[in-house]
């Protein structure tokens, strides 16, 4: 009988199930059946977002400043499972976000965990807040080079088929500013990295690929 | 307040009792004092009744608005409720169907927690079974969707 409830009762009763449960088993309910398949996305989608505007930050760090989640909420593609966080925000000041180009590589990784602030390191970061003990934990996506402009002023790494990386250039006398357009992340990455976060027991059986500290303590894990 | 369900079944409840409903409380704040019953078409007796049973319990109950449900997320469901909830899977589907038309927030947050504690650990196949809902992919869309997410099933 579940199935005649409307669409909106539907959804409210998943919303009940995803605040007792966690990501990784509220994403198999997408096989139920096809009305689940995408409600369950939609729910996803809701919770990702509530969670980022309470409690958890997504953050972006560079030599310049941090900026957050709150600011940077993503959005979501069903078609390519992933969560794509636009920088390109007109609230932000013309100096948000430029480097300024100077040798061969813009840094030697991408991480969401703070690894310092090095020259050309930029640092992804999801952590949580209020809590005694703050925990960042975050995905390794490997080197990036400089990128290089050819024909557009837009240049896209792929990390793989779902996690990227969008520069911008913009030039102004004579400067070449490299602007961070946008990031994409394969959605279930986004999803356990929230589930971790979430459930601590989560945390010291971490995935390969992913990795966790404690704030003002050293590195705790690292696959 | 006189209120009549599907059936013509007629219920005499108090007025705070009634308040309880967001509707009936903006019909009765509309229509004034009235001795006409109240018709509500979508609600049979016994599930008028047993929403009666809730609202009366809960009579003094803080009002919760749709912001602060938003925000609530507790999963705690108190020893009453739990027992008002124990019933047929049928009735409790009515009872969210009615607790939505009569806008009663608390009751709704209640029995749609309840089937989510039925939903929650179980696998696909135990939802369909426990819901009596029919797998319409085929094997070919459902292995798809499955392998979309198979992230959930390594360990």
């Amino acid at each position: 009988m579940i199935q005649f409830l409307p669409n909106e009762l539907q959804i409210k009763i998943l919303t009940n199930v995803i605040t007792k449960t966690d990501f990784e088993f509220f994403c198999t309910l997408r096989t139920v059946c096809k009305k689940w398949n995408t409600f369950v996305p939609l729910v996803m989608h809701e919770v990702v977002i509530s969670r980022l505007n309470t409690g958890l930050n997504f953050e972006l760090t560079d030599w310049n400043e941090t900026k957050w989640s709150k600011e940077l909420l993503p959005t979501y593609d069903d078609q390519t499972k992933t969560f794509t966080f636009l920088f390109n925000n007109a609230n932000y000041s013309s100096k948000s976000f430029y480097y300024i180009e100077q040798d061969g590589y813009i840094n030697k990784s991408l991480y969401f965990r703070r690894v310092g602030r090095h020259k050309h390191t930029i640092d992804f970061i999801a952590f949580v807040e209020n809590l005694f003990i703050p925990i960042k934990l975050g995905a390794e996506f490997g080197s990036l080079k400089w990128p290089e402009f050819v024909v557009s002023n837009l240049y896209k790494y792929e990390f793989d088929h779902q996690s990227s990386v969008c520069f911008k250039r913009e030039i102004d006398k004579n400067i070449t500013y490299v602007k961070l357009y946008s990031f994409t992340i394969a959605a279930w990455k986004l999803y356990y990295i929230l589930d971790c976060l979430q459930i601590n027991s989560k945390l010291t059986r971490l995935r390969k690929g992913f990795q966790y500290f404690e704030e003002n303590q050293s590195l705790r894990k690292s696959l | 307040v006189k209120l009549t369900s599907s059936e013509g079944t007629e219920f005499i409840i108090d007025r705070k009792v009634a308040e309880k409903s967001v509707l009936l409380k903006n019909m009765l704040e509309d229509v004034g004092e009235s001795d006409m019953a109240i018709p509500l078409p979508n609600v049979t007796g016994p599930i008028l009744n047993k929403v009666i049973d809730y609202c009366t319990h809960h009579r003094d109950d803080p009002f919760v608005s749709q912001e602060d449900d938003s925000k609530k997320v507790s999963d705690d469901i108190d020893d009453w409720d739990a027992e008002f909830c124990k019933v047929d899977q049928g009735t409790l589907f009515e009872l969210i169907l009615s607790a939505n038309y009569l806008d009663i927030k608390p009751l709704l947050d209640l029995t749609c927690k309840t089937v989510a504690n039925m939903i929650k650990g179980k696998t696909p196949d135990e939802i369909r079974k426990t819901f009596n809902i029919t797998n319409d992919f085929t094997p070919e869309e459902e292995e798809h969707v499955r392998k979309e997410n198979e992230w959930c099933e390594e360990r």
